[in-house]
């Protein structure tokens, strides 16, 4: 069986062990990069990346170590990406938490959960509203809660090509989105249990859908394998 | 907390000691309950929302042994996992997170260096720091000692910050003290009773209460859980985000599944997992 070739990044701002083990154990062939030098998009599916910690620190760590290109890179030609929490977060162009812009990839602006009576960190496992179509969230069924440990989120309405995936916690945040191979989940899918190996065999599973069906754009297409 | 969706989280606490788990009754007679890898995936089956290791383990040279059970956890169990007990240092913390612990609970070395809860917050994010605070009530004045731990006992009580598994009174008033440390960027507390660890007579509730009205970052409820109403009141009563227990669990009196139901029937919002 064909394994789907997983890159993730670590910047030092993630927990690239629990990320890196939960997609491997959805069948995953994992790699963890920490260098740009050390990452060849035409060995690679799909990518990766985690974050935890202070929105600035994150896109500051990224751009220190030179990955934000190759993130940048990836996201341009369409190619399959999971973004997670902060790593979600910093696609955005900023955030009410830090005054350093974020990677922009991603209209909108992150801003702080919470409200009246309302614990911060939203820390724990909640509900999201049910997406209609999303690759996703395949084989999951409404209701699911998935694992949360965040105090700020990306504003929903990111317009048109964007499947949102809304959630509330004094007001509402996107706990997941889709821009064709462009995903991201606010929540922790590597923590989640069951539910969240299964949005890692999906992820997975659109890693070698892309193989199998590559981007015109890309040259490199022809130096993969088959 | 009203006003959304999150459920409250049952947390089952593994006392470690070099790699096995035990469990202290008033942190003295200690009963081995086993393998904690193994544990921890039968706790993710039944549906547990959130995992604490307590290392307890004494002896210097042996300290590394929480590494590997962190390790050999995080690759197997994929759910959350708080890592406390000797956490002395922001390498100690760094190397908990690096071995696949979400969380670090930081204890008596956030009373002596203070600071460090502020560099650990600042480094990894306030989402991962817990300060774990162990409590004692102090005793009365006059108008009544601290016999009646009854939840309509009046709520003028205090309570002192004990550091070292609970043997070193700080001086320092429970409230005043997690008040700080949410100024420092702690992002959740573990708040355990010594009165009740280990009583089965269910949490200090007042002390939950009072804590809730003067922070509003998460709380672990910890310390006393005899049986399933004492989760009950530990959020309907305490205003818990968490509640925390460790024996009615490992020795098999309740399941997680039997924690979540009482908890539902209550009217409290649980995460419902496919076995139930």
């Amino acid at each position: 069986m064909k394994q789907a070739r997983v890159v993730v990044f670590d910047y030092g701002m993630g927990n690239i062990r629990s990320v890196s083990r939960a997609c491997a154990k959805a069948g995953g062939d994992v790699r963890v990069v920490t260098d740009p030098g050390d990452f060849d998009p035409s060995l690679t599916d799909g990518l990766v990346l985690p974050g935890q910690g202070h929105f600035g620190a994150c896109v500051q760590r990224l751009r220190t170590v030179g990955l934000d290109q190759a993130v940048l890179d990836w996201v341009q030609e369409d190619r399959p990406f999971l973004g997670i929490c902060v790593g979600m977060q910093i696609l955005a162009e900023w955030s009410e938490e830090d005054s350093a812009p974020g990677l922009g990839v991603l209209p909108g602006r992150c801003v702080r959960v919470g409200g009246p009576g309302l614990t911060v960190p939203h820390m724990g496992w909640d509900c999201q509203t049910w997406p209609v179509q999303t690759r996703l969230f395949a084989g999951t069924v409404p209701g699911t809660r998935f694992y949360y440990c965040h105090s700020y989120g990306l504003s929903p309405g990111l317009g048109h090509g964007v499947e949102e995936t809304v959630s509330s916690y004094g007001v509402p945040f996107l706990a997941a989105l889709e821009r064709s191979n462009l995903w991201a989940t606010q929540f922790h899918p590597e923590k989640s249990s069951a539910d969240g190996l299964v949005l890692w065999k999906n992820f997975l599973a659109s890693c070698l859908a892309a193989r199998s069906s590559p981007p015109v754009s890309g040259a490199r297409v022809s130096e993969r394998e088959a | 907390m009203t006003g959304s969706s999150l459920a409250v989280r049952v947390v089952p606490c593994l006392d470690v000691d070099c790699g096995r788990v035990v469990k202290g009754v008033q942190f003295v007679e200690i009963r081995d309950a086993g393998d904690p890898v193994e544990l921890a995936a039968r706790y993710d089956e039944e549906g547990a929302d959130e995992l604490v290791f307590l290392d307890i383990t004494a002896s210097h040279e042996r300290r590394d042994t929480i590494y590997d059970v962190v390790e050999r956890t995080a690759d197997e169990v994929f759910m959350p996992l708080t890592v406390g007990g000797g956490v002395r240092s922001l390498s100690d913390v760094r190397a908990l997170l690096h071995c696949g612990a979400d969380k670090v609970s930081m204890n008596t070395a956030a009373v002596d260096n203070p600071r460090l809860v502020a560099q650990a917050a600042d480094r990894f994010g306030a989402q991962c720091i817990v300060v774990a605070i162990d409590a004692r009530r102090n005793e009365q004045p006059a108008s009544g000692r601290a016999q009646d731990m009854s939840p309509t006992a009046a709520e003028d009580i205090s309570w002192t910050v004990y550091t070292h598994g609970g043997r070193t009174p700080t001086g320092l008033d429970v409230l005043g003290w997690a008040r700080e440390v949410i100024r420092l960027g702690a992002g959740e507390i573990l708040l355990t009773s010594m009165d009740r660890d280990g009583t089965k007579q269910g949490y200090d509730l007042p002390l939950l209460r009072s804590l809730r009205q003067v922070i509003d970052v998460p709380i672990i409820a910890s310390g006393g859980v005899g049986d399933l109403s004492h989760l009950v009141e530990g959020v309907v009563q305490g205003q818990a985000d968490a509640v925390l227990a460790a024996s009615i669990f490992h020795f098999g009196e309740y399941t997680i599944t039997e924690a979540k139901q009482e908890l539902a029937n209550a009217g409290v919002t649980v995460r419902r997992t496919k076995c139930m």
